[in-house]
């Protein structure tokens, strides 16, 4: 698969530019976007509390500085991400976690480490949109990772029928990437 | 991964290409939909309404704790303004979060059962799984765990607690009765090589089943299979192998996971099936892995069902596992009023985390959550259940230190 940026689900550049006056614009970003960057921030804090936290601090910045943002082939989710991931860092200084969680917390806003967040992102979102047994195998297999005999068990098929689904799979998804690039930015 | 070209064949080289993005972001994956699926709802409003209504900004904001402060300034009577102000807690947003922890809480949907009883939990149930004193280990003993090596206690300083409002909680929880485990021994013993027959061992902890080669005093490395006959819990150790120091990385996620399930199916027990609850590295082990599961189908609990330690070589050399399911029946449950008049009455065991639980320090402290979770209780006549508790938790400001996170476990079975 290519090396691509991520479109789907992305802001458009039209309501990114209302959002910079406009709150319920801002809502609409807040909609789109708090489900990755909560997932993010939950990603490197302790617990669901901690999350919020990094959560609420990530999109007050992003407010107080989405006049500055600039879309110059940077997606907006990066950019939020990059806030989220300095606020974790600055908490991790603040309370001492970050001598713990050493250089892994240092190389959180290095643009590869937030392309890799988007990317499992994006594949999400086509994953999802696969029918139920589908989307079923490609989980165990790849998200809960289950050897084809257990994924076998646990939907009650053969193991060839389980590697035959999980083929089907990959090509749904294929298409469905290949349709989406093909098809234009899918800006939401 | 070789596993993965050898069986799907007859793809296109994107397809492949994009099985192995796929399992390299596995990790990554599974943590997303996770993590998306526990948003509270109270708190993804009320951040958006300050987004998009709220007062300005301030200049720029310490920590979100403050936002919370802005938003709900707690008009907390107990406790000093200052205290109050820092701590900022949501505490108005509990009642919608508990109904909706709740019925998160809940299991699967039950078919109409029979009355079902349960143990209350004691004092100990319910600080099993509390933050324990440091404890140092200098032999290996078949029946104290290095997964879990001391069990929890409660703080000991005094801490004042408040609460602007509390919800009514559900009318009745599920629980669940345990299988007993003690059998697994003398069939274990043979699955996993231990030459020695099984014997009882009386320790502190109470008589255990234990089957054991080598161990202090003996020179020969430990390799021992216990089960409690109290609590039913499995303690495993096995040291003959341990060559960490030529293997180059520890084991990969999958294989680790898949080594762990594996060995809980060799002794009967559901580890294909169990959840995932965890998965990391082992402090003191350089490149062993910590994979733990969960129960099938129960909600949070305090401890994990199995946890195991994974070598390089795919080896277990430490599990901590508890009992699968027998079978499962409803609780009636008492006011959630009444669980936390006996919080404030000081009748149950606080924990605070991020500090010694030896601390006498005093604080003041605010609840800011509610949810169900289920705690071991063994039974006098050897059977295991999970019951389910309220847990109410908060921060707590803590005179000499700084703010930490505080919890308590409140019985929540009402007259059976």
């Amino acid at each position: 698969m290519a090396e691509r940026r991520p479109v789907r689900d992305e802001a458009s550049p039209k309501l990114i530019a209302r959002a910079r006056h406009d709150r319920t614009a801002f809502g609409e970003l807040y909609d789109l976007y708090l489900p990755r960057v909560y997932a993010f921030c939950r990603k490197y804090s302790d617990g669901r509390e901690g999350a919020e936290d990094l959560t609420a601090l990530t999109f007050e910045r992003a407010l107080a500085a989405i006049g500055r943002y600039e879309d110059r082939e940077v997606p907006f989710s990066r950019w939020l991400l990059r806030i989220a991931g300095n606020a974790v860092i600055d908490e991790a200084r603040r309370t001492g976690r970050a001598a713990k969680v050493g250089v892994e917390i240092e190389l959180l806003t290095e643009d590869n480490q937030l392309e890799q967040w988007e990317q499992a992102y994006w594949l999400r979102t086509h994953v999802d949109s696969l029918p139920e047994d589908q989307r079923r195998v490609v989980k165990l297999r790849f998200y809960e990772d289950q050897r084809f005999q257990d994924v076998a068990t646990l939907m009650g098929r053969s193991e060839g029928a389980v590697k035959q689904l999980l083929r089907r799979a990959l090509r749904s998804l294929r298409l469905r990437i290949q349709e989406e690039t093909e098809g234009g930015s899918g800006y939401g | 991964m070789a596993d993965n070209r050898r069986d799907l064949e007859g793809l296109s080289s994107p397809e492949q290409e994009l099985a192995r993005r796929l399992e390299e972001l596995g990790l990554a994956l599974s943590e997303q939909e996770r993590a998306e699926a526990e948003i509270d709802p109270t708190f993804a409003r009320t951040l958006r309404a300050h987004l998009v209504h709220g007062e300005e900004l301030a200049p720029h904001p310490s920590f979100a704790r403050d936002l919370r402060t802005r938003l709900q300034r707690p008009a907390a009577r107990r406790i000093s303004r200052p205290v109050a102000v820092r701590l900022g807690t949501a505490a108005v947003a509990v009642a919608a979060l508990l109904a909706a922890v709740l019925v998160v809480s809940r299991p699967f949907s039950p078919p109409p059962a029979p009355p079902f009883r349960a143990p209350s939990p004691t004092t100990a149930d319910l600080v099993f799984a509390y933050p324990a004193p440091r404890t140092v280990i200098h032999h290996l003993t078949p029946t104290v765990s290095l997964v879990h090596p001391a069990s929890g206690v409660a703080y000991r300083g005094r801490l004042t607690l408040a609460a602007h409002s509390l919800p009514r909680g559900p009318s009745e929880l599920r629980a669940y009765r345990l299988a007993p485990l003690s059998g697994i021994v003398s069939v274990g013993r043979i699955l996993l090589h231990i030459r020695s027959p099984v014997r009882q061992v009386t320790t502190a902890t109470g008589t255990w089943a234990v089957a054991a080669d080598g161990g202090y005093p003996s020179r020969r490395p430990l390799h021992s299979l216990a089960v409690s006959l109290r609590t039913e819990e499995l303690i495993y150790h096995d040291r003959r192998n341990l060559k960490l120091p030529r293997a180059r990385a520890p084991l990969d996620r999958r294989h680790t996971i898949a080594a762990a399930r594996a060995w809980l199916a060799r002794l009967g027990l559901p580890g294909q099936r169990m959840p995932l609850r965890s998965f990391g590295d082992v402090p003191a082990l350089a490149k062993v892995r910590e994979v733990s599961f969960d129960w099938i189908g129960v909600g949070r609990t305090a401890v994990d069902a199995a946890t195991l330690w994974v070598t390089p070589d795919r080896s277990i050399i430490e599990a901590w596992v508890w009992p699968p399911l027998a079978h499962g029946g409803t609780l009636p449950t008492r006011p959630l009023s009444s669980a936390w008049g006996d919080v404030l009455k000081r009748r149950l065991p606080l924990a605070v985390e991020g500090v010694s639980p030896l601390l006498h320090a005093a604080g003041a402290g605010l609840l800011r959550r509610v949810s169900v979770v289920f705690v071991l209780v063994p039974e006098a006549k050897g059977q295991l259940f999970l019951v389910p508790t309220y847990r109410f938790e908060g921060k707590v400001h803590i005179s000499g230190a700084s703010v930490h996170t505080w919890y308590t476990l409140a019985p929540s079975a009402g007259r059976q």
